[in-house]
């Protein structure tokens, strides 16, 4: 997980996108969700662990995603998460949204310079 | 991983939803695993622990405390976010659930909801009323805390206050500038015919003084109020248009400003519109307020109406200074009248000796006069027995609720042995009894507003209404009437239903009624019983009073007679020309078919019109006086007395020739004649008329003929011929006609008045039957609520009593069984239900009759020569009650005697 240019800032709001995509294949507690997201974006996102609970947190909050206490393979405990019916519908929702955005801003900002 | 039972499951089951709840420590917890699954996940790559250590509090956040406090937030706002949610979703849950039982039992909802809508409606209708009647001030008043009306104090109220005095007054109180701040005076209002011929149309106006807008402190909506510049009889007149009037008459337009307007004989310009909802110190309905200056020109009176302290016409009004005490102000009210009249008197030359009457200042504001208009009275009474029908509903309510309960033990047993707290149980119970007052309360307000529909249009007409009946008060009202009656009649038997005895309920058949419940809803049935009682008889009473006053003897026949009257006064005729017109319109109107005959006169007893004047026997220095004021004269021509049906008891009647002879001849009314005469007859004696030291001979004696509803009227009156030559102040034909509907002849009248003289003014036309029932509408508004509300009362106990009653027999069914198995009759049977609940009602009936009989005396005044405890009233009530309690329980009866008892016994 090395990378030649400098870890990228995630733009607000992304962050609780990411959390709800890495809960909708299984439920996952909070060090399994950090590894995700660094394995996923090969290290070039700079996520602090605390700003992942908070994040967490807050999906809780809007009841986008639930959490059980449960036990690893370790035999600890930890605090599981998964994703609710809301949230599935809201990440879809969301994601659509993302897509269309980044699209538009990448269309314009690589588009041909000629008018 | 580990999950407990699954929400979904708890749900299915309406147990507590255990939210996870996410505490400091184990915020703490979660941190710590987190950070130790790192380090491992760190020296596993090949770190020391050291570095492991770093680098994992580096990655967690720039400042370790920071990052920490921040998760710890998050933490807790997660917390409360979901506490709301949960709370709300809680009530949510609960509304559902009542809905969805209450649809699976809607017999019984729409009984509780009915019960609940007519019970609010009548109380929100009864509030509507009140409101406007008696608790809010007069709207578009200044400091109506502080002004006053002056009212002679009459030993022994009667209904409606006595506040007719006169001008010069006002004056009198102004100059007692110690007491005194400010003073005015204003005329009830009176019909004034508005334009003349098709677009004529009839308005209520007032006349006031200069100094009546200023006192009151009213503004304009629009242009300006009288003020002291409108102190003389000017034409055009200014008049001021009362907000309700300027809309409908003007469309609401500016342009109404400056308008010319032609009421009775006089031109008046419009120079202002009052603002919205005022009329003035009375909430009765005003049009127009005119400047008194023109009051002598438009009513006849007499040109000395500013100074003349011997015709009673006009309220004064006054505010005193702040902070003296009513028996000060009282009396100052009282010596300036007193001197005032003394004086006046000595000026002309007269005096008496009179017991000089008490006056006072009496508030304005409805809520704090002794002597309120009768609606009023009676509305606020209406009020109290609406109240009373609500508490008979929620006592039905919670008996069936009570019922209910117990039928649902065992599904409220299983609930609680399921973990579901007796809190959460009762607030689950009291959401259906909300949803059920809540659908109530909106049905409410639909009653409510067709219910003052009603009233405003029927009964209480001559009030002025602002807006629709539905206002933020009467909507505050009814949410919090739904809140109280929910609560009283929920929660009892929520309470009761809970009663945490599990394990007896579940062993138990189910079948054991529980004593206590059973003597709870005992006692609801005797509480019900007894306000119904109450109800009823205060009905009995007023439909008494109402029957009373149709018999009662006025002295003379209303049936088939019309009052016919037209503003002539002023149209510039002289007294010659105007006598001469009338002359001529009596003779049209008594050749027309279908009418009897024609009388002229000043006035007669519902004209509403009553001029004082003197009367002397030569050689005595005193005469009695009547306790209602007069003497009083009225000036008639031939015919009078058998037009109206007004009996001569002695002598004989005024004819067309005394009037032709201008005769020296009065007739005196039974009271005076026997008041001045006592034990002797009058015919044949000699009396000066009004200061003249000539003999006027008395020629008959006619019977007492009452102004008023009253029973104690007696009225000193003289009839006089009304000769070309007497100043009239005001000319009114009488006609008795063959027709019960007399109305039916207005027309034909209105055309042979037309034909005396092309251009006359609007001909007012009304049955005596109509003026009168003017004056009976307290009564019927009292008879017609409280029978209608007695009524009501009645059938929500007795729809009560049969449920409860019912609920009982279905509880006991297996009794039954066994009794009819052991041999017992079915009349047997019939006869335990049935005097179960006969003898609770004869209770409740006991009870009622006596708290009846006790209340009795704060309606004594309202009622109309009955006495409270009328024994009949009282009789009839209680057996008509008993019949309907065991009417209302037979049915239950005869469904339990039918009981199977093979089937009934193996019920179980």
């Amino acid at each position: 997980m090395t990378s030649s240019s400098p870890p990228l800032v995630l733009v607000k709001g992304t962050l609780d996108l990411l959390i709800l995509k890495a809960l909708v294949w299984q439920p996952m507690h909070g060090f399994e969700i950090a590894n995700w997201l660094e394995e996923r974006s090969s290290g070039a996102l700079d996520v602090d662990d605390s700003a992942l609970y908070q994040g967490l947190y807050r999906l809780e909050g809007k009841e986008l995603i639930a959490a059980e206490w449960g036990i690893t393979e370790n035999g600890r405990r930890a605090r599981y998460y998964k994703v609710t019916q809301r949230g599935k519908s809201h990440l879809k929702q969301e994601t659509a949204t993302w897509v269309r955005y980044t699209e538009t801003v990448t269309g314009i900002l690589t588009g041909a310079q000629s008018a | 991983m580990r999950f407990d039972i699954r929400p979904r499951i708890r749900r299915g089951f309406r147990l507590a939803l255990r939210r996870p709840d996410l505490t400091e420590a184990e915020v703490d917890e979660e941190l710590r695993f987190h950070i130790a699954s790192r380090i491992d996940q760190l020296v596993s790559r090949g770190l020391t622990r050291e570095q492991a250590a770093a680098e994992a509090r580096r990655r967690f956040g720039l400042s370790w405390d920071n990052a920490m406090a921040r998760v710890h937030e998050a933490g807790r706002a997660r917390e409360e976010r979901l506490a709301m949610t949960e709370r709300l979703d809680a009530w949510w849950q609960d509304i559902r659930y009542a809905t969805r039982t209450l649809s699976r039992q809607r017999g019984f909802a729409l009984v509780v909801i009915a019960t609940f809508a007519l019970g609010i409606g009548a109380n929100a209708t009864m509030f509507g009323v009140i409101d406007r009647l008696l608790l809010r001030p007069p709207p578009g008043v200044g400091d109506a805390e502080s002004l006053g009306i002056v009212s002679v104090v009459i030993p022994n109220s009667s209904l409606g206050r006595n506040s007719n005095l006169h001008y010069p007054l006002v004056a009198a109180l102004l100059a007692d500038s110690s007491v005194f701040t400010g003073a005015a005076a204003a005329t009830d209002a009176d019909r004034f015919t508005l334009g003349r011929g098709a677009n004529a149309e009839e308005i209520f106006a007032s006349f006031v003084s200069d100094s009546y807008f200023p006192l009151l402190r009213a503004r304009p909506a629009l242009g300006r109020l009288l003020d002291h510049d409108d102190i003389h009889d000017v034409s055009p007149a200014p008049v001021v248009l009362s907000y309700g009037f300027w809309q409908r008459r003007f469309g609401g337009q500016r342009s109404a400003i400056g308008k010319t307007l032609q009421i009775g004989p006089r031109y008046f310009t419009v120079v202002g519109v009052a603002e919205r909802g005022f009329t003035g110190f009375d909430p009765r309905r005003v049009d127009a307020w005119m400047p008194v200056a023109v009051a002598g020109a438009l009513r006849g009176r007499t040109p000395n109406w500013d100074t003349t302290w011997g015709s009673y016409w006009i309220n004064v009004l006054a505010r005193a200074k702040p902070g003296l005490s009513p028996a000060l102000v009282d009396a100052h009210v009282t010596s300036a009248y007193v001197n005032g009249r003394a004086a006046w008197l000595a000026s002309a030359g007269r005096s008496r000796a009179t017991e000089p009457p008490r006056l006072s200042l009496m508030s304005v504001m409805p809520s704090r006069q002794l002597q309120n208009n009768a609606e009023a009275r009676i509305a606020r009474l209406l009020g109290l027995v609406a109240g009373v029908v609500l508490l008979i509903g929620c006592a039905n309510i919670a008996n069936l609720l009570l019922a209910r309960g117990t039928e649902r033990r065992r599904e409220i047993a299983v609930r609680l042995t399921l973990g579901v707290t007796r809190r959460r149980l009762i607030r689950l119970l009291l959401a259906e009894t909300t949803l059920l007052a809540a659908i109530g309360g909106a049905v409410a307000l639909v009653v409510a507003v067709v219910g003052m529909k009603l009233l405003r249009g029927t009964l209480l007409t001559n009030f002025e209404w602002i807006g629709g009946a539905v206002d933020p008060r009467l909507l505050g009202v009814t949410l919090a009437l739904v809140a109280i009656t929910a609560a009283v009649a929920g929660l009892a038997p929520a309470l009761s239903a809970t009663r945490p005895n599990v394990t007896e309920s579940l062993k138990s058949g189910g079948r054991e009624g529980g004593v206590r419940r059973s003597r709870t809803s005992t006692t609801l049935i005797v509480v019900q019983a007894a306000l119904s009682v109450m109800l009823l008889v205060g009905a009995g009473l007023f439909v008494t009073s109402l029957r009373r006053i149709a018999s009662l003897r006025l002295g003379y026949d209303v049936d088939r007679a019309l009052s016919v009257s037209t503003d002539l006064a002023t149209l510039g005729y002289e007294p010659k020309e105007r006598y001469a017109l009338f002359t001529g319109m009596r003779q049209r109107i008594a050749a027309l078919p279908g009418v009897t005959s024609v009388a002229m006169s000043a006035t007669h007893p519902l004209h509403g019109w009553a001029f004082g004047m003197w009367v002397t026997i030569p050689g005595r220095d005193s005469l009695p006086q009547a306790k209602n004021g007069g003497p009083y004269y009225n000036l008639v021509s031939g015919d009078y007395f058998s037009t109206l049906g007004l009996r001569i008891l002695e002598g004989r009647a005024i004819t067309d020739a005394d009037v032709a002879s201008n005769a020296r001849v009065v007739v005196f009314s039974e009271p005076m004649a026997r008041a001045y005469w006592p034990g002797e007859s009058a015919v044949g004696r000699c009396v000066w008329m009004d200061g003249d030291s000539t003999c006027t001979t008395v020629i008959g004696v006619a019977d007492n003929a009452r102004e008023r509803l009253k029973n104690d009227e007696e009225r000193f009156l003289s009839y006089v011929p009304a000769t070309p030559t007497r100043e009239t102040p005001s000319t009114v034909l009488l006609v008795r006609t063959r027709t019960d509907k007399p109305e039916r002849l207005t027309a034909d009248i209105r055309r042979a008045i037309q034909s005396v003289s092309p251009n006359l003014p609007f001909v007012d036309v009304q049955s005596l039957p109509s003026m009168l029932s003017q004056q009976v509408r307290p009564w019927q508004l009292g008879a017609t609520l409280f029978s209608l509300f007695g009524g009501l009362a009645a059938v929500i106990a007795a729809l009560g009593l049969y449920s409860a009653i019912s609920y009982r027999v279905s509880q006991r069914r297996h009794e039954f069984g066994v009794r009819l198995a052991l041999g017992a009759q079915v009349r047997d049977i019939i006869g335990l239900v049935v005097g179960h609940g006969v003898r609770a009602t004869i209770v409740g009936v006991l009870v009622g009759c006596a708290a009846a009989f006790v209340a009795g005396r704060y309606v004594v005044d309202l009622l109309f020569d009955t006495s409270p405890r009328d024994p009949v009233v009282f009789a009839v009530v209680a057996v008509l009650a008993v019949t309907v309690a065991a009417a209302a329980t037979l049915i239950p009866a005869w469904r339990s005697s039918r009981v199977d008892p093979a089937s009934a016994l193996r019920a179980d």
